[in-house]
């Protein structure tokens, strides 16, 4: 059926087969009253046509005429579909019971997806969602996704917004979880380290230092309120802080001095493995080593694949060599002005460094490097969980 | 003369002849089909050979597994193989 013939399909035709000497006056005289036919063919001396069905009853006063015996062969189009659906009325019945069922059936829902949560449990918000009557086998008009949205985000306070929608028989719950920043939950503030309280600023809770206080680590400083408020305590406490840093130079060193002996041996690395051949296995007590490449072959993914050099030992004898007072002390001063500056954290304030030196004899000088600070030195320590309510 | 006549007049007025002078138009697609405007009806019709009544005679069509496509009064769209296209006047 071509494009052009469905509006011939809606109105039904029919292909007739006609007998007869002269099927062409036949064809002629469907012409002459304006009855369009197509798809004619012929086999032997029998002729097909399309006709509309409509038509066909007129032909046959003109196949008399021309003397040609019409026969419907095949029927097509919808007015021979209704005729079939007809005699069948229990297809009918049925099919159109099938789709009252489906529709009835799609108004319920079938499956409930929770999209976005992570923390907050499935069956929680499965549980205050049924609460709103959205659960499985509810029908999906009784169901307001507003107030179900509503009773989400009320009644899981850990739930910052949900969102319910339909997609058919499927109910989609989509939820966003509140994020807490990562703090630590209400508690006291303590001290962090050792110090001279320089100003105390509370924001919540009780203070229990003033400035000028010398605190211990881990002492209390501002208090929360856990009597009836459950009122964790905030606020910053600064303080004066010392750092101290010990450094012992000995007033000599030693240096690697070359005796002039040294020994050669041949190395061939193959595969970054090494085979010594050529010289004595036998080393130095204490030596310097230098090597010196001979050949190289191929390129590997670590130096080359086959290689062959050589290798100096150099024997040494340790040296000392002594250094004066002064320098020691700068030498010390130096080193320990930066294990301090490494100590320090970055968001304390340097207020001086001194340093204080105490030499022992020829043997080494002690130098003490001292660093105070101005920092904040408050830390809030939660309570234990009962105290603080299961936040 | 009155043929001449029309003819000469339908020159003149440069109408298209074939509605001036009430002749066939025939388009031939390739060896696919022959489309055929203002015919006169079906004089003789098998697979080989179809054989159409125009204003001043006959076209015959030869070839093979010839089949009318469509026909109205005015149209005629013949399918197959075409061999050939004659105009009998």
């Amino acid at each position: 059926m071509t494009f052009k013939r469905i509006g011939e399909f809606l109105k039904g035709y029919v292909t007739v087969e006609v007998r007869g000497k002269n099927p062409e006056r036949l064809i002629n005289l469907c012409l002459s009253s304006g009855f369009p036919i197509w798809d004619i063919v012929r086999h032997d001396d029998k002729v097909y046509f399309s006709i509309s069905l409509s038509k066909y009853r007129e032909i046959r006063t003109l196949a008399r005429k021309s003397r040609c015996i019409p026969r419907i062969r095949k029927r097509y189009g919808f007015p021979f579909f209704l005729g079939k659906v007809k005699k069948r009325p229990a297809f009918v019945l049925s099919s159109a019971l099938i789709l009252a069922v489906l529709f009835y059936l799609s108004g319920f829902i079938w499956v409930i997806q929770v999209k976005g949560n992570d923390k907050v449990p499935r069956d929680l918000i499965l549980e205050v969602a049924a609460g709103e009557g959205l659960k499985v086998g509810s029908r999906k008009a009784y169901v307001s996704e507003k107030s179900v949205e509503e009773a989400l985000t009320l009644k899981i306070p850990r739930l910052s917004w949900a969102y319910v929608h339909f997609q058919g028989t499927l109910a989609v719950i989509e939820v966003v979880e509140k994020v807490r920043p990562e703090m630590a939950g209400p508690g006291d503030v303590i001290a962090r380290k050792d110090g001279v309280v320089d100003s105390v600023l509370v924001l919540s809770g009780i203070p229990l230092v003033k400035p000028g206080q010398t605190v211990k680590k881990g002492e209390i400083l501002i208090a929360g309120e856990s009597g009836g408020g459950r009122q964790g305590a905030r606020g910053n406490v600064t303080a004066r802080t010392w750092y101290e840093v010990r450094q012992e130079i000995p007033l000599y060193r030693l240096e690697a001095v070359r005796t002039g002996k040294t020994m050669e041996i041949t190395v061939l690395r193959l595969f970054g493995r090494e085979i010594t051949f050529l010289g004595m296995k036998r080393l130095f007590d204490w030596y310097e080593m230098e090597e010196y490449p001979v050949k190289a072959i191929g390129e590997g993914s670590r130096g080359p694949l086959i290689e062959v050099l050589t290798r100096v030992f150099f024997e040494v004898k340790w040296r000392p060599i002594e250094f004066s007072v002064e320098e020691a002390i700068a030498i010390g001063e130096k080193r320990g002005r930066q294990v301090l500056e490494r100590q320090l954290p970055s968001t304390a304030k340097v207020l001086g460094v001194t340093c204080d030196t105490e030499v022992h004899g020829s043997e080494c000088v002690v130098v003490r490097v001292v660093a105070s600070a101005l920092e904040e030195i408050g830390e809030l320590r939660p309570w234990p969980e009962e105290k603080n309510g299961g936040w | 003369m009155r043929k001449r006549v029309r003819q000469e007049l339908a020159d003149l007025l440069e109408l298209p002849l074939d509605i001036s002078l009430d002749l066939p138009r025939v388009v031939v697609v390739g060896d696919l089909g022959v489309l055929i405007s203002n015919h006169r009806g079906l004089i003789q019709y098998s697979p080989e050979e179809i054989v159409i009544g125009v204003g001043r005679g006959q076209i015959s069509i030869s070839g093979e597994n010839l089949e009318i496509e469509e026909v109205s009064k005015e149209d005629m769209a013949v399918r197959g193989v075409i061999k050939s296209v004659e105009m009998n006047t």
